[in-house]
């Protein structure tokens, strides 16, 4: 089984180093960028998955998103917010609207368990087309 | 008098030339005194009269001069009123005391003097020579038996003495003149009458007409004749009402001559006050005065006297004063519900206060002028009226103070007075005046506004803290589990990492709690009924508050819906319960009440700045221990919190007042220690909605119950699924449906001329025409086409201009089959917007 590729954008140090030390546990080999616009720079579409923050101080969750979109990019989205879930439900919306793949949505704070399941079950669903 | 007799003539001769000489003589002092009396009878003049009587004596007599004193009305001096000859004009009009030399001897004694230095016979009594005087010769003057003068001559002619026949002369002389003095002076006297009445007339500063018994004019003076415009010899037996024309100045109608009141009556009249006289030219004079009879001794009226003056300036004047006097009463009086003026005395005692006062504090005058001092709380600025009152009344200028004051019905209000010294002419301060205006309305918009601002900035910073702290928070929790997990076996460790995540929770809680206080912008909102949210909640409510809490409802079955989200409602009523619930620990009663309320129709001073003209208010009250002032104003602070540490967050009210801020509604609260308090939430009126179906929204749920129609609806969508799944939806409403793919196709139904009443379309497509241009294009080919725009954008980066014109006819995606339902039946009642 090879492991997926995760890249997760969070401008916050620690909570990219959470994720993605939670990602490992559900079996992800991920990759993380503290910049959103160092990311869309450097952009590649070898990434399984995609763990990102609506709100970053250089570039908005949402206009990651339309990025993404006009990159055609087909990773699992997983979104990430300090905010309400209002926010995560209108993000939603648009990726769905824009044709990106929506894997789930996490409120910040969260507990492990939580992502560590969403994340696993995202890790399921791209294992299946090998199985 | 002595005659030599010549020597060359006979002693007949002689004696006959003595005689014819003697009767010539006596001939021509004959003729000489009637040639006088011819005089006299022609010459009334006094002074002409005496004048041509001295020089007609002094010839008679052939004195060198002639003088002759008049006595003085009162007897005491005499005058030499005329004179001629020698030094005549040294003398002229001379006074001396009646006792004083020659003349005043003969006036004084009454007798002739006749003296010279042979013949002193005739002298009483001897008087000293005045120097140089050989022989004089003095006759009283007499009129009607009383001594009025004299003629006195003094000198004779050439040399030698006056003769015993000049005495006779003279003596017969003053007796032939005596009368016609009499007459002179006597006329003379008439005349310094008549000038002096004339004078007397004419220097009165008051206008005078005289008239005789049938009101014809007599006389007239000099300002009668000029405020008249008539001069009194036209106006000479005129009518007086062809002269004296008046009207009253108020009404122009023509008023009663007081000249004939007075013969009709025979009474005085006084002028009406309001009466203006118009004379000859059509000048106008407001005049005032009065008319009276004029009575002989028998009492029979002979005439009337009238006598008026201009008082035009004065009435103007009046008139002014009046009016000015009838404005600042007016302002005074009216200063309506804000303001009201008073003066009061240097010992504080109120004489005015203006009956606005009634209105503002609900005292009568009589109370506020008695009670003033007791009114005033104990507030420290109250401390203050007494040290400006005392510099008021030392003359110094205040500046605008502000004093706190009971209203009658024990409400506080605010006053800001600005107070002034009264003087006199003398400087001396004599009363205060001042102006109280009633600011408590200000105040309280002003500590709301202080408050919104403070709010504003707590909710900005707790926003901005709230956001940071969630990561961090989110990054501890995070590990915590991690560590929680890797030290599953090891029990002590385990715990620990347990309760440090249970601290963590709870941190999140509270910065949950603080987001939702600065949220600025509502969440997801919906069409509520508040009384179907309370009525759920009562259950909650009951074991939210102890037992001892009994709990009242007063819902308002007609109660408007609003336009909110749920939860954060059911939040605020329970924040607002549980405060209630700890207000009481030893119970009591809570009312929970709706109601609706439209702003024209009542009086809610407070409530200012919210938004819709109706809304619905919420009345949530107690009857606990209540609230000081200090916590009332620091109520909705966030972290501000009454109860013991640990207890409470000190963030419950902040979100109520936040959710409330978020809804364009507003808070009040009036809370008093050991009553209870009692919080009132205004939401707007929920409107645009059709009536017929807003009152039971939210319980219909079921599809037989939805709004349908029988419309013919066309549906754009460039999905197949969905668009397969609206017209199921629609059909199933009772809808007749046409489904297109792109918007060109939709274009070609309507060019078709095919039916639609209305469009439903998403709004992003490909094929290079949107959802609104299709709207716009479909507009152009039916202008009355009905609309429904859907998308699963909001509009956080679409044409925000665009998306803003179309928010009434705006589905979002995903929407609900209830939902569609609704919108689509509300679009299709608009009215046409043309």
């Amino acid at each position: 089984m090879t492991q997926s590729n995760m890249m997760i954008i969070d401008d916050e140090a620690d909570m990219a180093q959470l994720i993605c030390d939670i990602a490992m546990q559900s079996g992800f080999e991920p990759l993380q960028c503290h910049h959103a616009r160092e990311f869309m720079q450097h952009y590649t579409d070898e990434y399984d998955v995609i763990v990102m923050d609506l709100m970053m101080p250089d570039v908005d969750g949402i206009e990651l998103i339309q990025f993404l979109s006009q990159k055609k990019c087909t990773a699992q989205l997983v979104l990430l917010s300090g905010f309400d879930s209002d926010a995560l439900d209108s993000a939603q919306e648009i990726a769905e609207e824009l044709g990106l793949n929506f894997a789930g949505s996490m409120k910040k704070p969260f507990r492990f368990d939580q992502l560590h399941q969403l994340l696993s079950k995202v890790n399921t669903l791209l294992e299946k087309p090998n199985t | 008098m002595t005659d030599k007799p010549d020597h060359t003539m006979s002693s007949e001769e002689i004696e006959l030339s003595l005689l014819r000489k003697e009767l010539e003589y006596r001939d021509k002092q004959l003729n000489l005194i009637k040639e006088i009396a011819q005089e006299i009878i022609t010459d009334l003049d006094f002074n002409t009269l005496i004048n041509s009587v001295a020089k007609k004596a002094q010839l008679l007599i052939e004195a060198e001069s002639l003088v002759v004193p008049i006595i003085n009305k009162q007897q005491t001096h005499y005058t030499y009123r005329a004179a001629c000859g020698k030094n005549a004009e040294l003398i002229i009009n001379q006074t001396f005391p009646i006792n004083v030399g020659m003349c005043g001897w003969v006036l004084s004694n009454e007798k002739p003097l006749f003296f010279s230095k042979e013949n002193e016979w005739l002298m009483d009594k001897k008087t000293s020579w005045e120097d140089g005087m050989e022989s004089a010769l003095l006759v009283p003057l007499k009129s009607r038996g009383i001594i009025v003068g004299g003629l006195s001559g003094i000198g004779k002619a050439g040399c030698g003495s006056f003769t015993h026949q000049d005495y006779e002369l003279l003596s017969l002389f003053a007796s032939h003149i005596s009368i016609a003095i009499d007459n002179a002076q006597i006329f003379e006297e008439l005349n310094e009458e008549k000038e002096y009445v004339e004078t007397t007339l004419n220097a009165i500063g008051d206008a005078m007409i005289t008239t005789d018994d049938k009101g014809r004019i007599n006389r007239m003076n000099h300002v009668a004749e000029k405020m008249t415009g008539w001069y009194e010899e036209d106006a000479q037996n005129q009518p007086i009402s062809e002269v004296f024309k008046i009207i009253n100045s108020q009404n122009r109608q023509p008023v009663m001559n007081p000249v004939n009141k007075v013969i009709e009556t025979g009474k005085i009249v006084g002028l009406n006050k309001h009466t203006a006289l118009i004379s000859k030219s059509g000048q106008e004079y407001q005049i005032a005065d009065s008319a009276a009879p004029i009575r002989n001794s028998m009492g029979f009226i002979l005439g009337v006297i009238l006598v008026f003056h201009d008082v035009t300036e004065e009435y103007r004047l009046e008139e002014e004063l009046r009016q000015s006097e009838l404005k600042h009463r007016r302002m005074i009086e009216n200063l309506g519900d804000e303001y009201f003026f008073y003066s009061h005395n240097t010992d504080g005692v109120f004489d005015y206060v203006s009956p606005s006062i009634t209105n503002i504090l609900g005292y009568s005058q009589e109370e506020f002028y008695v009670n003033f001092d007791q009114y005033l709380t104990d507030n420290p600025i109250n401390e203050k009226v007494v040290a400006h009152t005392r510099d008021s009344i030392r003359g110094l200028q205040q500046p605008a103070y502000d004093i706190e004051i009971f209203h009658k019905d024990g409400s506080i209000h605010h006053l800001q007075v600005i107070e002034s010294p009264v003087f006199d002419d003398d400087i001396n301060v004599i009363a205060i005046e001042g102006l109280a205006h009633d600011i408590t309305k200000y105040k309280q918009q002003e500590i709301i506004l202080r408050r919104t601002q403070k709010m504003d900035a707590l909710g900005q910073l707790s926003s901005g803290i709230a956001h940071d702290f969630n990561n961090q928070l989110g990054v501890i929790i995070g590990y915590l589990d991690m560590l929680g997990k890797a030290h599953e076996a090891d029990d002590k460790s385990h715990r620990w990492v347990e309760t440090a995540s249970r601290a963590t929770l709870r941190c999140t809680e509270l910065t949950r709690q603080l987001l939702a206080f600065s949220r600025n912008q509502a969440i997801e909102k919906t069409q509520v009924n508040i009384n179907n949210n309370i009525t759920e909640m009562k259950d909650i409510i009951a074991r939210s508050v102890t037992p001892e809490v009994e709990i009242h409802y007063q819902l308002d079955d007609e109660l408007w819906p609003s336009l909110l989200n749920e939860g954060e409602l059911q939040d605020a009523i329970l924040n607002i319960i549980i405060n209630s619930r700890d207000a009481m620990p030893e119970g009591g009663e809570l009312k929970i009440k709706t109601r609706n309320i439209k702003h024209s129709e009542e009086k809610t001073p407070s409530i200012t700045d919210i938004a819709s003209e109706e809304y619905i208010e919420i009345t949530i009250s107690d009857t606990g221990i209540g609230m000081d002032r200090r916590t009332q104003e620091q109520l909705f602070e966030p972290f501000y919190s009454t109860k013991s540490k640990g207890s409470g967050t000190g963030l419950g009210m902040s979100m109520v007042y936040g959710f409330v801020q978020r809804y364009g509604g507003q808070i009040k609260v009036t809370s008093e220690s050991g009553v209870g308090t009692c919080i009132c939430i205004y939401l707007p009126r929920l409107k645009n909605i059709p009536e017929d179906n807003n009152l039971h929204f939210e319980t219909d749920n079921k599809l037989n119950e939805l709004p349908g129609g029988t419309e013919t609806i066309l549906i754009v969508d460039d999905e197949i699924d969905l668009l397969e799944l609206a017209q199921q939806y629609l059909e199933d409403l009772g809808y007749q449906t046409l489904i297109t793919e792109s918007p060109a196709e939709a274009l070609d139904v309507l060019k078709q001329g095919i039916s639609v009443d209305l469009i439903f379309s998403d709004v992003v497509m490909p094929g290079g025409m949107n959802g609104y241009e299709l709207i716009n294009k479909a507009l152009e080919i039916r202008p009355t086409l009905k609309y429904l725009l859907t998308s699963g954008f909001t509009s956080t980066n679409g044409d925000k201009e665009i998306s803003s014109r179309y928010t009434k006819h705006f589905l979002s995606k995903p929407y609900r089959h209830e939902s569609l339902a609704k919108r689509i039946r509300h679009v299709l009642n608009i009215k046409d917007e043309t």
